[in-house]
């Protein structure tokens, strides 16, 4: 175990101490607006496409050919349409007009090419896309996608940012692997163009000739600053317009500020997850699971312990998800018969004993996430309530950790995405099959297992959301095992000129139309 | 008289190649412990190395690339000595989650930190020698007792406090620099001031006790009796021989001053190696803690070697053989 060198916390409670005297900023003039200033805490280390590409798709360079929306479905973003007309066939057709930044068009070769490159270098996209697939040019504009067995998470594969970003395959072989010439060489389709990039920040510019309309800032600067209190004392200093990533604490201070706001975003598709250990200790015990998942109070975490920076858990996934089961309640009572029924009696001082052993259960947390604290703090609570004391325990490297036998705990709390990017088949392979890489708890069941293998080529979508839907009452009520405690929504700190400005979805923090509020 | 003179000159060059052994030895266990690092951590590399890339679900082939790619299908000796000589040859591995090698990123970024520990130094040194001297020289008085509060003050506020001080009321509250430094002078200043006010009040401590005891001592007796000025009593008799113990705790505390420089570094957004050590540290990226924690106990190593060599020049008496001090 070890700390982290500066708690976020600490600081932000220091900073919280501190009179917030800064005035409001001045307002500029309309129609010519400045470029905008991001500062994030992950710096973009290099202009490599296959290892640090992801984050050109965040901030405005680089597109997808899908896009996963709001709604929880995937929408044709460079594609004009995705069709299916049969199970082992996908038919991709794209956008007329659409060129790389440096002019070059973006058409079905210059597609496959990008594909084939990803496939070649990028371990994401190799790990994406089933053995077998075929990526043809079929046409100038149509490129067909032909598999042994059906392949339903094409869409999400290609909304997901770390698979297939859109890139010219022709300029980035021609760098080999001197990545700093790939700057200002144009090889993406997004609205802003890369025109420096170091240790400290990505500057790029609006790109005229993008394919939706005129981009509505001149540029952007990206800065990177790990920590939190320096980024959002950035946007207080008039020093930055937007700051990602702020930590919840320092919302009650940022609200007190004048100039500033505290903006929360929609459902995201993640959260912190649960995982019950039934290898060993009381967890084995199925209705001490049942028991557990019902005496865990959502909302309370989401709305009273995180303020409402948190979304409430209805079901292992966000509710914005077509497939999402919304079966979880919060009952105290039927916890309490459950544990009854366990033969765990209340003892003199409310903690349950059976055969004289008190019911104590591990929480196991990472300091990587200082947001565990608060919430493993609320769960021992609401535990407390039904008799079960519950001691918190942090792990360093909590994947290793929960994979080594020989380290004691019964709850995990992970933050995982369930669905990243509307893909749910990553998540339950990993985690819920029997050899999973990630099946901490030694979850076995053979109707999961099943299920999750027929999903994995289930075209129909109303058979996949049957088969979701079947998952998550196995988990709920018949063989509980990983649960959500929440579900994460972004957040950012912006200024009154970007007092309008959502946190977005699915990491799409900057799009052609972003701008400072009318 | 002359005889003490003649056997100090002798014993330098025995005096030096002690402290070089010494050193060397203080290297070569440090490289053992800072390498050891790895092999003690709990849970695979690869795992490691992969939670540090954020690939989820890797496969077979890139498991086996990557243990080849670091090395570590080796046995353990043979990763010490491979990795032993690499040091040696100035490479320092690949960071495992950039894959780019962790000596050109940390020399890119190391200037900025060696200006940042260099100028916080020369501060810690200037402000305790001249806050010892003040409160010395007004023993008992008011600047005294300030400085003795000072010292109690800073020697109880971790420097990042400070830091975050200075931050939201001089430069938002004041207007003097900027929060997102980009290596801008007035940063390096202020942080610098920070980091070297903070170090120096335990200094400013030990001096202040060391140079009291002197100016009680029989040769500041003899000098006062002969009408010296205190002023010039405390400047040439007591200073020189108060300086040993504090240079001692100097070579000892600037490992402190290296190991806090990173903090410091990213509170005031200092384009030094402590936002890539940050960064490093929250994916356990351990070849380039390794390496910073490297760099770290050589220039203590280093500073500490230096401090030795310089008290030989002060104290004659040092550099004797061991026999003839006996």
């Amino acid at each position: 175990m070890t700390t982290i060198p500066l708690s976020r916390r600490w600081l932000l409670a220091a900073a919280a101490a501190l009179a917030l005297t800064v005035p409001g900023l001045p307002a500029r003039a309309e129609g010519a607006h400045p470029p905008l200033r991001i500062v994030t805490s992950f710096a973009i280390d290099s202009m490599n496409p296959w290892e640090d590409g992801f984050w050109m798709q965040e901030f405005g360079q680089a597109e997808l050919l899908m896009q996963f929306r709001e709604d929880g479905r995937h929408h044709p973003w460079l594609l004009q349409s995705l069709a299916n007309p049969e199970p082992t066939r996908w038919v991709m057709t794209l956008r007329e007009g659409i060129t790389f930044q440096n002019g070059r068009p973006v058409d079905a070769a210059a597609v496959v090419a990008a594909i084939e490159a990803a496939r070649k270098h990028s371990a994401s996209a190799q790990g994406a896309v089933p053995e077998g697939a075929v990526f043809t040019a079929t046409g100038a504009l149509e490129i067909t996608v032909t598999t042994p067995a059906p392949w339903p998470e094409l869409p999400g594969v290609l909304a997901d940012e770390s698979v297939f970003l859109i890139l010219d395959a022709e300029a980035v072989e021609a760098v080999g692997e001197d990545w700093a010439q790939l700057v200002g060489a144009g090889i993406y389709t997004g609205p802003y163009a890369v025109t420096a990039l170091d240790d400290r920040r990505m500057e790029a510019t609006a790109f005229p000739g993008y394919w939706q309309g005129r981009p509505a800032l001149p540029g952007l600067t990206v800065s990177f600053v790990p920590d939190a209190n320096a980024r959002i004392l950035a946007v207080q200093n008039d020093e930055a317009d937007i700051a990602l990533y702020p930590p919840l604490a320092a919302r009650p201070q940022v609200e007190a500020t004048p100039g500033m706001h505290f903006n929360i975003g929609a459902l995201g598709t993640g959260g912190f997850t649960g995982f019950m250990n039934l290898r060993q200790g009381p967890l084995a015990d199925v209705r001490l699971r049942k028991a557990v998942l019902r005496a865990v109070d959502y909302r309370e975490i989401a709305e009273d312990v995180f303020r409402g920076g948190l979304a409430q858990a209805t079901s292992l996934y966000a509710a914005n998800l077509p497939f999402a089961l919304e079966n979880y309640r919060t009952d105290p009572d039927e916890a309490a018969r459950l544990l009854d029924e366990a033969g765990w009696t209340p003892g003199a001082d409310g903690i349950r004993r059976k055969d004289g052993q008190r019911l104590t259960l591990i929480l196991a947390i990472y300091p990587q996430q200082p947001d565990l604290v608060p919430l493993s703090t609320a769960v021992q609570a609401q535990l407390a309530r039904v008799g079960i004391e519950a001691q918190v325990v942090s792990f360093d490297g909590i994947n290793q950790a929960l994979m080594e036998p020989s380290n004691r705990w019964d709850i995990a709390m992970v933050s995982s995405g369930a669905a990243g990017w509307g893909r749910v088949q990553g998540f339950l392979e990993t985690y819920l099959l029997p050899d999973g890489q990630r099946n901490y708890g030694g979850f076995d069941n053979a109707e999961v297992a099943g299920l999750v293998t027929e999903l994995a080529t289930a075209i129909d979508p109303a058979r996949r959301t049957a088969i979701l839907h079947r998952i998550q009452e196995i988990l709920w009520d018949d063989d509980p095992y990983a649960f959500s405690f929440n579900i994460h929504k972004g957040r950012v700190v912006v200024n009154d000129r970007y007092a309008c400005y959502a946190p977005g979805f699915a990491l799409y923090h900057v799009s052609w139309q972003t701008a400072p509020c009318e | 008289m002359n005889g003490s003179r003649f056997a100090g000159a002798r014993g330098w060059p025995r005096a030096l190649g002690r402290i070089g052994l010494q050193a060397g030895l203080a290297a070569l266990g440090a490289s053992v412990l800072v390498w050891a690092m790895l092999p003690l951590a709990p849970g695979d590399p690869v795992d490691m190395i992969l939670a540090a890339r954020r690939i989820e679900e890797p496969t077979a082939a890139q498991i086996a690339e990557l243990r080849a790619r670091f090395g570590l299908d080796l046995p353990l000796w043979q990763r010490y000595l491979h990795w032993l000589g690499g040091v040696l040859r100035g490479d320092l591995g690949l960071s495992w989650r950039t894959g780019e090698p962790v000596a050109e990123a940390l020399l890119r970024r190391l200037p900025a930190t060696l200006q940042l520990v260099g100028l916080s130094l020369a501060v810690s040194v200037v402000w305790s020698l001249a806050l010892a001297l003040i409160a010395v020289r007004w023993a008992g008085r008011w600047p005294d007792r300030l400085v003795m509060a000072y010292t109690r003050v800073f020697a109880a506020i971790p420097a990042f406090v400070l830091a975050l001080l200075v931050l939201q009321f001089v430069v938002v509250g004041l207007g003097l620099g900027r929060v997102l430094s980009g290596g801008a002078g007035i940063t390096l200043v202020l942080a610098a001031v920070v980091l070297g006010i903070d170090r120096a009040a335990g200094w400013t401590q030990l001096l202040r006790a060391t140079l009291a005891e002197q100016m009680a001592r029989g040769p500041a007796d003899v000098a006062r009796a002969r009408g010296a000025r205190e002023a010039r009593i405390l400047a040439v008799i007591a200073l020189p021989p108060a300086l040993l113990p504090w240079l001692t705790a100097l070579g000892i505390s600037v490992g402190g001053l290296i190991g806090g420089a990173p903090v410091l570094e990213t509170i005031f957004t200092w384009p030094g190696v402590g936002a890539y050590l940050l960064q490093a540290l929250s994916v356990r990226d351990v070849p380039v803690i390794q390496a910073f924690v490297l760099i770290a106990v050589l220039a203590y190593v280093a500073v500490s070697s230096s401090v030795d060599a310089l008290a030989l020049l002060i104290d004659p008496r040092l550099r004797a053989p061991r026999e003839g001090r006996a």
